[in-house]
């Protein structure tokens, strides 16, 4: 998902504008310092957008959250930490002052569950390009040309340059599926098949 | 920006098939990855499960791979089913091609048998005209050398026979009777006569013997009375 948004929308770019506001390693700089209540209308529009209109009262931009709050809670293992680790919830005890809010590792045991995991503390695995061994520097150049990237963290030799190979790593693995699900003309299949 | 992306062990391959060989072993490194992740949080009895369970699987992926590697080898021998059922058909419409031919010429090879046998009555009827002469015989040299070929291709005479006939067309011959003593009698001598008689002097008469009182003389000639 985070892929498609760095490619389609440019979400590795920013404006002189956001550099300027401080917003270069701002995941949405176009939500930033924009309320709940407008990013949570935001999401219900365009949910409520493509449902029939029979049901589409029925779900709002809370439907997403509740869907995976439901699903984690279902695990045998799941505890509330897990939990609100994942989904940014407060556990109503003072265990909250003292967590770290930036280490997304916490949410591990909840993406696992998420993922039909047994065992909640399976390793993550994600898929790289070095599966392609010699064709790796090919799919870097496709990398280079579908991401307008300006984001130093993210040049090559970087911190943030594996996050990058991932986005493409997924785009590629996730192909066949995406074409079979939304047919060869979509705006993701265009942009990957459009670069060369 | 545009790049030029291909793939190694297939330079020419289009972009889609290239993305979507590169897929394949993404995902295929994936999953042995996640299989090993998910290996390496598992208690022993757990790891027992998941390795015979893994061995399972493996066989039915071969056996997925040995179906995919039948049904091919299926679609093939279907294509030459399909091409020999066309020769055969083929092969039938040409049979009933030639069995129809063979049929007109049985009917047209029955109208000539017809018209052949017809042509021998004619013939027959013609030659047996020609045998009833007057003169109780042919009419002239020419017909009966006529009579003779055709006779000669179809009768079955002996050699003795043969060699009469061809004496007889070159007019060296004329075999009134054969003689015999015991058997002689006024027809014989009436028959020599006659014989005799049509033949004149152009022909030598040849007999198979004459009787002590015939009034046929030393040389041959018959002695008028």
């Amino acid at each position: 998902m985070m892929a498609m948004y760095c490619m389609c929308e440019n979400g590795l770019y920013r404006s002189p504008q956001q550099i300027s506001s401080g917003l270069t390693l701002a995941v949405f700089p176009l939500l930033h310092g924009k309320t709940d209540e407008y990013c949570s209308e935001k999401t219900t529009k365009v949910i409520q957008s493509v449902l029939p209109e029979q049901v589409k009262d029925q779900f709002s931009a809370k439907s997403l959250r509740q869907a995976g709050i439901n699903q984690c809670s279902k695990h045998p293992h799941m505890t509330i930490f897990h939990l609100c680790a994942l989904s940014g919830e407060s556990t109503q005890t003072t265990v909250d002052s003292y967590l770290d809010a930036d280490d997304v590792g916490r949410g591990v045991p909840a993406i696992n569950a998420l993922h039909k995991k047994k065992n909640l503390f399976t390793p993550v695995v994600i898929p790289t390009l070095d599966s392609l061994r010699t064709d790796k520097e090919s799919a870097l150049n496709l990398m280079s040309a579908i991401f307008q990237c300006n984001i130093p963290k993210f040049s090559r030799g970087n911190e943030l340059y594996i996050i990058m190979e991932t986005f493409t790593a997924s785009l590629i693995m996730h192909y066949p599926q995406l074409r079979k699900d939304c047919g060869a003309d979509n705006r993701v299949t265009n942009m990957l098949m459009d670069k060369h | 920006m545009i790049v030029r992306i291909t793939c190694s062990d297939s330079p020419d391959l289009p972009i889609d098939q290239v993305l979507k060989r590169w897929s394949q072993t993404i995902l295929n490194e994936f999953q042995e990855q996640s299989r090993l992740a998910n290996l390496s949080v598992m208690d022993k009895p757990g790891k027992e499960v998941y390795s015979a369970m893994s061995s399972l699987a493996d066989c039915v992926k071969a056996l997925n791979k040995s179906n995919e590697a039948l049904l091919e080898l299926n679609q093939v021998l279907q294509q030459k089913v399909d091409s020999v059922s066309n020769k055969f058909d083929g092969l039938v419409q040409q049979h009933a091609k030639d069995k129809s031919t063979i049929s007109s010429l049985h009917v047209d090879n029955n109208k000539l048998r017809e018209e052949l046998r017809r042509m021998s009555v004619t013939h027959a009827d013609q030659t047996h005209h020609l045998l009833l002469t007057p003169q109780g015989g042919m009419r002239n040299k020419r017909q009966r050398g006529e009579y003779c070929n055709d006779m000669a291709t179809e009768d079955s005479s002996s050699d003795e026979e043969v060699n009469e006939r061809e004496l007889f067309d070159r007019g060296e011959y004329t075999k009134v009777a054969e003689f015999n003593p015991l058997q002689w009698s006024p027809i014989h001598t009436y028959i020599a006569l006659s014989t005799t008689f049509e033949a004149t002097n152009s022909r030598r008469i040849i007999y198979g013997g004459f009787p002590p009182s015939s009034p046929i003389n030393s040389a041959g000639q018959y002695e008028t009375v």
